[in-house]
């Protein structure tokens, strides 16, 4: 009884094609709360006559057969209005959030939901709940005025409205022309236009975003409303085309880009013909906007007007063709071609009353986050704006500063028609100010003054330091051990010999000599005399010695007889080593803090070394910071392994000498391993060590399976020079046992040695952080963040880092040009000062700390991607296996060398679960090691030539059949193994017709998502041949390693016998509420149940709620709620709450998670397995018990089939593992049991079927089995199975675990499969129904059409015959130790099914 | 294209600037505007003496 199918349109064809990939959150919905007397059997009556009324709310989507969907309008559609009963506010608001959450099926109308929640008898919230595809913002308001015109009796129109398949039919007799010009705007209007915008979130993109979301809410004052308004009026621009502005604006600073594309949907009801007509008549339209040469606002917002005239223009053209139109790589990690979506919404004055009943807005849970951002403005008698954000990659602060800096910018449109874009004050102190200099640790902003006092050199402070304790030793060497008093004696006999040459000059006198005591002598004796010191290595080519001599103007070099070998070509003096003898009193000059120090040479990006030259003011100024930070006195010894010639070795001279420690010299740092530095260090007292990253990363590996010995001296590790990865710094808190601290050291030569530092003490929790941040700057610099154009970026932007303050160098020698473009006027600091551009991109975190993000020429673009390869080379090193890796840009792809013994589809596949899909390489070569040069860096020339093209033909059948497939479909003429589905021209489209083509082809059922994600053809084939499940290159176990950071407390020989507190997850569940009441009945502990929440009070409220709901009930007193998000870092709490609970609880009991039959695995990973890491960290952290609920189904694997599982198994094969539930949870559950292997108190808890209770009968009427059961009770019939079914009721698996977690003794795991299974037969007797095959029921079943209570597990129903395929579970040890307790689990017989039957029967009818 | 000025700030040390742009505070222009590889060409010139001025001449 349907009338014919038709097409949909372009749009909503798009919104199937999201259903059929698995995204949810297409809904249009909203609630209203009905204060006043209200009939719901009226209402009900009035919602059906929208259906009548409105042909989109009686059509479904159906497959018209060749992988394109049809709309089929049904003549009737009843709309089922869901009526709940609540206690409360916070009750009623679980209800509606929860019925919002709930997916369509796109194959049964009405594709709307309608919801009433009572909360008093004239007291109601009204929740509409649409799908996208029948429906836009527009319809709901029409859908809403007209329901309450019914109901206020005023009557809204009786006729039909227009039918949505009019403009169906309207849009296909489009003129051809016009859609060709369209496109032909659009393709050159997004030509090279950058496929992501790169805005700094707060985590890295995951490689599928979650669709977690949630909403800022802000207004503006009514004096920026009304100047919006006028500014609008007055330059004859929409408010639309202002906000763009501003956003535009506030988006480019944020990313430091001057291309931005924006999203924003557009009506496509033009004309009134469909003025009152319920449909999808929405198109997304991209706008992209172009603040190139750093446009005035009144400017921008000219481009803007013109950019939106322009797509309203040719806003027919269908969204999916723009985006293939645009030529850009789909990605699934983003949208493609805009991430931030603009909605502007014009309010007609909202309806405040119908008939007796006032109306109120309702405001629901933030909608699933389809983009990064959305931007909702509302313009009425205010002007309301929404920012929801992917709570993927935003923190809620970092949403509320840019709404704030949103605001900003919106004062400067409608205020500063004349202020460049660059000029918008998003630094104005309103918010985070971060924008201009970075804070130093501890203070607000400014570096604190200078000491007061006359001004004295490093070296007179060394020399003060030899007149107070001369006998004290300064430079100690294996052989050798200088004291300061002959230190300073040998320095002044060389400056004695140098006072010819600085008599009326401060000339440069080169040292062409080791780290030593003549080496340190010689570099005082030249500070001494007022000179500038050049070191040189003795060992390198006399040539190369002389031109740094000669280039710095040297007048002299310091060095051993015949070492360096001749220096012809320097004419200059050669002069011995220092001598012991001084003439006192002669040759000694106080410099003056403007004289140069030093001149170092660096080797430059263009290979040229440049001669830094280094104040005396500047070295002072970094000496005094560096004593104070690590606190360097006469105590200290610190091992200095950098030769002089780096400028490291100036932060270990100076800071030690002047404050009257020793330096330790290591005869061979070369020679430097773990066990030598365990044993040097030990041997000589050092209490401190500067390294090289890359030296100390040896050291961290050498030294990971014997950690440093229980009295070692070393209380201070200094690295730098390269990033430093989190799991090494974790790995030394743990090799040092905590007794260590790492201070990461940042700088250029330029800027003197160091200027930021990052201390990590040895308990530090280095939390999610992907590397050791690059921290704050010394008290004597000033950092400050810039874009390009030179302006602060918004607190946390990515921008340049530039430095300044009292240890910048004066310049390069003999290079005032490089010098002037590399030093730049700091127009915000004192006047004249300078700022040196480092080229480090980095960022300021939330912490203040600032976060090094790779260097600015070495990011490069890909496909409209800004990548940085250090971004990608970080991800590969976290794999386990991976010792090293370069990343390196090949053309357009990126390709991935990896010191490993893995095969490249398993670093293929690890990547794909960590980073969105255009940072996966799209080249692996694996190496035995990463060539490196002698500082560290990647050796590129070393690296093996790039592999051949990889261009094989198909290999298999599967994979010949597929390409002829994609031949057909896409049009291409050539398709190989490594093409990629979209960048040989498919699109999400042809992606449905593919997957039509090889159901008929091939007789293979893939999903949509196959096509989506697999990387390349043969990877396809790969899905084909696995018939269609996950590809079988899911590693599990590369899922399952245990954080780095995990610390793990030893067991207590004699655990507390009392149990004061138990954390517990999952309580708003099912067996959740069980466990509470169990728990509350066998112990008397505290039961702090974590769930998300907006308060604790909110919190506990949802949990007593459960528990009600299930005729549970809790003492005052007992149960604590706790907001807290199980996907969340630490819960979501901070660092101090977090540990803090980690150290009240005794017992953890972690029994949440998403339980779901259909999502994918990486789905479900953040719940399920996040989740698991955060109560390890916990348990690791306070040292409690860790109880795990895990499930049967990890055993449900080939590896297991038809075999015997006892406890004693341990389900270590995950292969097979159909579902994306038990993938996570068999991950989950072998995380808790490597952190038992490492020592950690953890119970394994596995249930199977948890059924309903076994004395009410009250169950979960929404699982798999009480829905069948449902559905044999709604047929009478039963079907004959071959399976036995086995219900463990709640109540029974509820007491074993809590029984089992009262004990403190309690230890290995537990399996609660009830052995005493039920047959098919048995449960049709027990019904009196009849046994059907299993074909007969089916169809019968699916003959109940929206009624079947089966829909949900549609599915199963196309099975041919469901086929055992568990194991033997014996759960004998589980049996016996709850026996003892008096717990037998109760046979799953015809009494217990007509329990549940009889109680779903209740549900049902009600 | 000149968008860019060579400035000099009270130590004598040399640098460029967007021309049309307020100076910065301290900075004064040096007498020469050009693109940036013309500007930075000039300082090559210009700029002979590249200590800070407050550090030149004798003891």
């Amino acid at each position: 009884m349907t009338a014919p199918g038709f097409p949909l349109t372009p749009a909503q064809e798009r919104l199937w094609f999201l259903h059929e990939a698995g995204a949810s959150g297409y809904q249009v919905r909203d609630g209203h709360r009905l204060r006043g007397p209200l009939d719901p059997g009226r209402l009900a009556a009035a919602l059906n006559r929208l259906a009548a009324r409105h042909e989109a709310l009686r059509t479904r989507l159906a497959d018209g057969g060749d992988g394109r969907p049809v709309q089929i309008v049904d003549d009737e559609a009843r709309v089922d209005l869901e009526v709940a009963e609540v206690s409360g506010e916070a009750e009623a608001r679980a209800v509606c959030d929860a019925f919002v959450a709930r997916p369509f099926d796109l194959g049964r109308a009405p594709l709307l939901r309608a919801l009433l929640v009572r909360l008093a008898p004239d007291d109601h919230v009204l929740v509409l709940c649409l799908h996208h595809a029948v429906c836009d913002g527009r319809s709901l308001q029409i859908l809403f005025a007209e329901l309450y015109a019914t109901l206020a009796g005023t009557d809204g129109p009786e006729a039909p409205a227009v039918p949505f398949s009019a403009y169906v039919a309207k849009l296909g007799q489009a003129g051809p022309q016009r859609a060709g010009a369209s496109r032909d705007y659009w393709r050159s209007r997004l030509a090279g236009a950058p496929s992501l915008l790169g805005l700094p979130t707060d985590r890295p993109r995951p490689a599928a975003p979650s669709g977690r979301g949630a909403r800022h809410r802000w207004t503006l004052s009514p004096q920026l409303r009304d100047a919006l308004l006028e500014r609008a009026r007055d330059t004859r621009t929409t408010v639309f085309s202002m906000v763009l502005a501003a956003l535009g604006a506030t988006l480019g600073r944020y990313a430091d880009q001057r291309d931005v594309v924006v999203g924003s949907p557009m009506d496509g009801r033009a004309g009134r013909e469909f003025g009152q007509t319920v449909g999808m008549f929405a198109n997304t339209v991209a706008l992209r906007l172009d603040l190139g040469g750093d446009p005035t606002m009144a400017d921008l917002l000219r481009r803007c007007r013109r950019t939106v005239a322009e797509a309203i223009m040719h806003g027919t053209t269908p969204f999916d063709e723009v985006v293939e139109l645009a030529g850009g790589r789909r990605d699934l990690s983003h949208n493609p071609l805009f991430q931030v979506m603009l909605v502007m919404d014009h309010l007609e004055s909202p309806r405040r009353t119908a008939g007796d009943l006032l109306i109120e807005q309702w405001d629901l849970a933030a909608p699933e986050a389809r983009f990064d951002l959305t931007l909702f403005v509302t313009v009425g008698d205010e002007v309301e704006l929404y920012l929801d954000y992917a709570t993927d990659l935003f923190d809620a602060e970092t949403a509320a500063a840019l709404a704030g800096h949103l605001t900003v910018a919106i004062e400067a449109v409608a205020g500063d028609p004349g202020l460049p874009v660059s000029g918008v004050p998003f630094d104005d102190g309103t918010t985070r100010t971060r924008g201009s200099d970075v804070p130093h640790e501890g203070t607000g902003g400014a570096a604190p003054p200078a000491a007061s006092g006359t001004w004295e050199s490093v070296a007179d402070q060394v020399v003060r330091r030899a007149r107070q304790s001369p006998d004290r030793p300064a430079v100690v060497t294996e052989g050798e051990c200088l004291p300061y008093g002959d230190l300073v004696s040998r320095a002044r006999e060389l400056a004695a010999r140098l006072e010819p040459f600085t008599r009326d000059a401060r000339p440069v006198v080169g040292v062409a000599l080791p780290a030593g005591p003549d080496g340190i002598a010689a570099i005082l004796g030249v500070l001494l005399a007022g000179a500038a010191y050049l070191p040189l290595d003795p060992a390198h080519p006399p040539a190369r010695i002389a031109g740094l001599l000669r280039r710095a103007g040297a007048v002299a070099v310091v060095a051993r007889p015949g070492e360096p070998a001749g220096l012809d070509g320097f004419d200059g003096a050669r002069l011995a080593v220092p001598g012991p003898a001084a003439p006192p009193g002669r040759g000694v000059a106080a410099p003056r803090p403007g004289d140069p120090a030093y001149v170092i040479f660096t080797s430059g990006s263009t290979g040229t070394p440049k001669g830094v030259t280094v104040s005396h003011g500047a070295v002072a100024e970094f000496s005094r910071s560096f004593v104070d930070v690590h606190g360097f006195g006469p105590r200290h010894r610190v091992l200095m392994l950098p030769p002089l010639t780096f400028d490291a070795s100036v932060g270990d001279l100076f800071p030690v000498l002047t404050s009257g420690g020793a330096l330790i010299i290591h005869p061979e740092p070369a020679r430097l391993d773990g066990a030598e530095l365990v044993r040097f260090c030990a041997e000589h007292g050092v209490t401190a060590v500067d390294a090289p990253v890359a030296l100390w990363r040896r050291w961290v590996a050498d030294l990971a399976a014997t950690g440093v010995p229980e009295h070692w001296p070393v209380e201070i590790m200094m690295v730098g020079g390269e990033e430093v990865p989190v799991e090494d710094a974790r790995a030394w808190q743990r090799v040092t046992r905590g007794r260590c601290a790492l201070f990461n050291h940042y700088g250029p030569t330029e800027a003197t040695v160091c200027a930021t530092v990052h201390r990590v003490d040895g308990t530090d929790d280095l939390g999610d952080l992907g590397r050791v941040p690059i921290g704050t700057p010394l008290p004597h610099v000033r950092a400050r963040v810039l874009d390009r154009s030179g302006h602060a970026v918004p607190a946390g932007g990515v921008g340049e880092l530039h430095l300044g303050g009292a240890g910048l160098a004066d310049g390069y020698a003999g290079e005032p040009a490089l010098t002037a473009a590399a030093f730049v006027p700091d127009p915000d600091g004192p006047p004249g000062a300078r700022l040196y551009r480092t080229g480090d991109l980095a960022r300021v975190r939330p912490g203040g700390s600032v976060e090094f993000l790779g260097r600015r020429d070495r990011q490069v673009k890909i496909r409209g991607h800004r990548i940085e390869p250090a971004e990608v080379e970080h991800a590969v090193r976290a794999h386990p296996a991976v010792t090293d890796c370069a990343v390196v840009v090949s053309g357009d792809h990126l390709v991935a060398y990896a010191a490993t013994d893995l095969t490249p589809a398993a670093l293929r596949a690890f990547l794909r679960e960590r980073l969105p899909g255009y940072l996966v390489p799209s080249a692996f070569v694996p190496v035995a090691a990463i060539p490196r040069t002698a500082h560290g860096k990647v050796d590129q020339a070393a690296l093996p030539p790039l592999p051949g093209p990889e261009g094989e033909s198909p290999a298999t059948a599967t994979e010949a059949a597929l390409a002829a497939v994609w031949r057909r479909v896409i049009g291409v003429p050539d398709v190989r193994r490594s093409d990629n589905f979209f960048e040989v021209g498919g699109h999400s489209l042809l992606a449905g017709r593919v997957v039509a083509e090889i159901r008929r082809e091939l007789g293979a059922d893939v999903p949509l998502r196959a096509i989506l994600e697999t990387a390349d053809l043969a990877e396809l084939a790969a899905a084909v041949d696995h018939g269609g499940a996950e590809p079988e290159h899911l590693d599990l176990a590369s899922l399952a390693v245990l954080p780095s950071d995990l610390t793990v407390r030893p067991r207590p020989a004699r655990p507390a016998r009392r149990t004061r507190a138990i954390l517990l997850t999952g309580a708003t569940g099912f067996l959740g509420a069980h466990l509470v009441g169990e728990l509350l009945a066998r112990t008397d502990a505290e039961i702090i149940c974590l769930v998300r929440a907006s308060g604790e009070r909110q919190a506990e409220e949802r949990v007593l709620g459960n528990l009600r709901a299930y005729g549970l009930d809790a003492p005052p007193g007992r149960v604590r709620g706790l907001p807290g998000d199980l996907t969340a870092a630490r819960f979501g709490l901070d660092r101090e709450r977090f540990a803090e609970l980690a150290g009240a609880v005794d017992v953890i009991c972690h029994n949440g998670g998403q339980v779901n039959f259909y999502e994918s695995l990486h789905r479900m990973l953040p719940v399920n397995v996040g989740g698991t890491v955060e109560a390890l960290r916990a348990a690791g952290l306070g040292g409690a018990r860790l109880h795990f609920v895990s499930t049967l189904g990890v055993f449900l694997g080939s590896a297991h089939r038809g075999r015997v599982v006892t406890e004693t198994t341990a389900p270590d094969d995950p292969a097979g593992l159909e579902t994306g539930y038990d993938q996570s949870k068999w991950v989950a559950d072998r995380l808790t049991r490597l952190a038992r292997d490492e020592g950690m108190a953890v119970v394994v808890h596995r249930p199977a079927r948890v059924s309903g209770h076994s004395e009410t009968g009250a169950g979960n009427p929404d699982d798999y089995f009480a829905r069948l059961l449902a559905t044999c009770v709604r047929l009478n019939m039963v079907p004959d199975l071959p399976l036995e079914e086995d219900l463990a009721p709640v109540d029974h698996v509820a007491a074993g675990i809590a029984h089992l977690i009262a004990d403190p003794d309690t230890a290995g795991d537990f399996h609660y499969f009830n052995g005493a299974t039920i047959s098919y037969r048995e449960i049709a007797e027990a019904l009196g129904a009849d046994l059907v095959p299993w074909d007969t029921w089916r169809a019968h079943a699916a003959g109940l059409g929206a009624d079947n209570p089966m829909a949900p597990f549609a599915s199963v129903l196309d099975v041919p015959a469901p086929q055992p395929r568990r194991p033997v579970f014996d759960c004998g040890r589980t049996e016996r130790a709850l026996a003892r307790a008096g717990l037998v689990c109760p046979p799953a017989d015809g009494a217990l099914i007509r329990r549940y039957a009889g109680r779903l029967a209740e549900v049902v009818h009600a | 294209m000149s968008d860019v000025l060579v400035v000099v700030n009270h130590e004598e040390q040399y640098s460029i600037w967007p021309a049309g742009r307020e100076l910065p505070p301290g900075w004064r222009a040096g007498g020469f505007t050009g693109t940036r590889e013309e500007c930075l060409a000039h300082i090559e010139t210009v700029w002979t003496d590249m200590r800070p001025l407050s550090a030149r001449g004798g003891r």
